[in-house]
C-alpha cells in the first residue's frame, strides 16, 4: 500500500504539489494524468524518494519511504530524461542495473533489446528520443520493482514501440504482479491498462476512481436545444456545443435508465464520453467547479 | 551489493590505462632524461604525483555529476552513496598513496643499480606514504565538495563555492604537498599539518553530507 499524506512540494514559492492525500493499493496499474505543469512529476518525485516533500509523509506499506534502503531497493523511477551517463553504453547500463538491483532480470532485459530492436553495444548519446524512451522501458520493467514507476515514458516513441510497450506492460505485470504507475498525456492509448486513474489539476487531485466507475462518470446527451436546455438543468454540465437548433452537451454523473427513457421520448440522444474527453473537460473547468 | 565496490568498479578500466600510460611515460622518459646525466629528480613524482592530485579531483567532481543519479536512480538511497564516496575516496587516495611510493622507490633502486641517481634526488624515507594520502584524499574531496554545490544549487551559486570547495585541496597540499625534488612547505611539522589537514577534509566531507542527504535527484538535461 502506497500512501501519500498532505504531500506538498514547493520550488521556491512556487507550490507544485498541494496537501495531496492518496492511498494506492499495491499490485494494481495506476494511471497518472494531468495537464502540463499540473504536479504529476513533482508528486511521482516524491513518491519515489526524488524530492523530499516540503510538507507531509510518504509511507510505503506503512513504513515512512524516504532514504529507507529497503524501500528504494523496490522502487524504481523512470523519468523521461533517463538517468545515466550520457557517455555509457547501454550494456554498461545493465551491468550498473545487474550489480545494484537485487531484482534485476538480465535475461527479460535482454529480450526487451530485441523487442525494441535496440543495440546494447550502442552509447546513450547515440540514441534517438523514441530509443532513450525505449531503453527507460527496458530499464523499468527489467528492474522488476515492486514499485514502477513509468513517467512519460512513450516520449518520442512511434506508434508501433508505445503498442509494443503497453503490451509489454500488461503481460509482464501479469507474470509479476506489482505496483505501476504510468504517467502520460495518451490517454485513451492507454486507459484499458489502468485499474484506477488519479487524476491531478494545479497540483491537486481531482479525481481518483476505478477507470471503470470512471468511464460511467460522463455522458453526452444531443437533440434538440430546448429539450436538452430542458433535460441539462439540474446536472453537473462539462461543456457543450451548438449547431443550429441542435445542441450537445457532456454531463458529468451517472445515467438514470427513467432519465434515458424520458430524454429518448423527447429526442434526445445519448452516448458515452471517453476517458481522454472527460480528462480534458474537467481539467479544462475552473478548479473548484471541477470537485 | 556493495555500493563502493561498484563505484570503483566503474573507475576501474579507465584507471587501469592511467596506471599503464603512467608507467609508460615515467619508463621512456627516465630513460631520456637520464642520457643528460644522473637524475637530479624524481620523474616517478612529475607523473604519479600531479596523477594523484588532478585525477582523484576529477573522480571526485564525477562522483556527483555522473553517479549520484545513476546510482539512486538503481535504488541506493543517498546516505548509501554518500557512505560508498567516502570509501572509494579513502580507498583511491591509499592506492595512489602505495603507487607513488612503491614506484618512487624503485624508480630510486633502478637509478642507484644504474648509478644514476644523482645528488639532490629525493629520499623514499622523506615520506612519500604518509603524505600522498592526505593530499591525495584533499583533492578527491575538493572534488566531491565542488560538485555537490553545482548540484545543490544554482550554477552561479556554484561557481561562487568552488573556493570554499578548494580549501581541502590548499590546506592538504600547502601543509603536506611536496614537488618532484622531494621539497616541502615545511610551514608545519608533519604530525600538526596531517592533523589540521585531515580536520578540514573531514569538515568538507561533514559539508557534503549537509549539501546531499536530502538533495532532489536532479535530471539530466535534454
Amino acid at each position: 500500500m502506497i500512501e501519500l499524506r498532505g504531500v506538498t512540494v514547493r520550488y521556491g514559492n512556487a507550490v507544485a504539489v498541494h496537501d495531496v492525500t492518496l492511498r494506492l493499493p499495491a499490485d494494481k496499474i495506476y494511471g497518472l494524468l494531468g495537464r502540463n505543469g499540473s504536479g504529476k512529476t513533482s508528486l511521482l518525485g516524491a513518491l519515489t524518494s526524488y524530492r523530499k516533500p516540503a510538507a507531509g509523509t510518504v509511507l510505503i506499506d506503512g513504513v515512512e519511504a524516504f532514504e529507507n534502503p529497503a524501500i528504494a531497493r523496490r522502487t524504481a523511477f523512470i523519468r523521461d530524461t533517463l538517468d545515466l551517463s550520457e557517455t555509457d553504453r547501454i550494456s554498461c547500463a545493465f551491468r550498473l542495473a545487474g550489480r545494484l538491483r537485487p531484482s534485476w532480470d538480465g535475461a527479460y532485459a535482454d529480450r526487451l533489446l530485441d523487442l525494441f530492436q535496440l543495440d546494447p553495444g550502442k552509447r546513450v548519446s547515440a540514441l534517438s528520443r523514441g530509443q532513450k524512451s525505449a531503453l527507460g522501458v527496458v530499464l523499468g520493467l527489467a528492474a522488476r520493482a515492486p514499485l514502477t514507476v513509468l513517467d512519460e515514458s512513450y516520449l518520442g516513441m512511434d506508434a508501433v514501440a508505445r503498442t509494443l510497450f503497453y503490451r509489454e506492460v500488461l503481460a509482464d505485470y501479469l507474470a509479476h504482479p506489482r505496483t505501476i504507475i504510468l504517467s502520460t498525456h495518451l490517454i485513451d492509448e492507454v486507459a484499458d491498462l489502468f485499474e484506477q486513474v488519479v487524476v491531478l489539476d494545479r497540483g491537486r487531485v481531482l479525481l481518483h476512481e476505478e477507470t471503470e466507475t470512471l468511464r460511467g462518470r460522463g455522458y453526452t446527451v444531443s437533440g434538440p436545444a430546448a429539450a436538452v436546455d430542458a433535460f441539462a438543468t439540474g446536472h453537473a454540465v462539462l461543456g457543450e456545443q451548438r449547431l443550429g437548433g441542435v445542441r450537445a452537451v457532456t454531463v458529468d454523473g451517472r445515467l438514470d435508465p427513467a432519465e434515458v427513457a424520458r430524454g429518448e421520448a423527447a429526442g434526445l440522444a445519448f452516448g458515452p464520453i471517453g476517458l481522454q474527453d472527460l480528462f480534458v473537460l474537467l481539467t479544462s473547468q475552473p478548479l473548484e467547479a471541477s470537485r | 551489493m556493495n555500493v563502493t565496490r561498484t563505484l570503483l568498479r566503474v573507475h576501474r578500466k579507465i584507471a587501469l590505462w592511467i596506471a599503464a600510460i603512467a608507467v609508460v611515460i615515467a619508463s621512456v622518459g627516465l630513460v631520456l632524461v637520464t642520457q643528460a646525466g644522473p637524475m637530479r629528480y624524481s620523474f616517478w613524482l612529475v607523473i604519479a604525483g600531479s596523477i594523484a592530485k588532478y585525477w582523484t579531483l576529477t573522480v571526485g567532481i564525477m562522483m556527483i555529476s555522473m553517479h549520484f543519479r545513476t546510482f539512486v536512480g538503481n535504488g541506493v538511497t543517498r546516505r548509501e552513496f554518500l557512505v560508498a564516496v567516502a570509501g572509494a575516496g579513502l580507498m583511491i587516495a591509499a592506492g595512489f598513496a602505495i603507487a607513488v611510493t612503491a614506484g618512487h622507490a624503485l624508480e630510486s633502486a633502478v637509478l642507484g643499480l644504474t648509478d644514476q641517481r644523482g645528488p639532490g634526488y629525493p629520499s623514499v624515507v622523506d615520506g612519500d606514504l604518509g603524505r600522498v594520502f592526505p593530499v591525495s584524499l584533499g583533492y578527491f574531496t575538493s572534488g566531491v565538495l565542488i560538485a555537490a554545490g553545482f548540484h545543490r544549487f544554482r550554477p552561479w551559486i556554484g561557481v561562487a563555492l568552488i573556493i570554499p570547495g578548494a580549501v581541502p585541496v590548499a590546506v592538504a597540499d600547502g601543509l603536506l604537498g611536496f614537488n618532484e625534488r622531494g621539497e616541502q612547505a615545511d610551514r608545519l611539522a608533519y604530525l600538526p599539518a596531517l592533523a589540521i589537514s585531515l580536520v578540514v577534509t573531514a569538515a568538507a566531507a561533514a559539508a557534503i553530507w549537509a549539501l546531499m542527504w536530502d538533495v532532489p535527484v536532479r535530471r539530466a538535461a535534454g
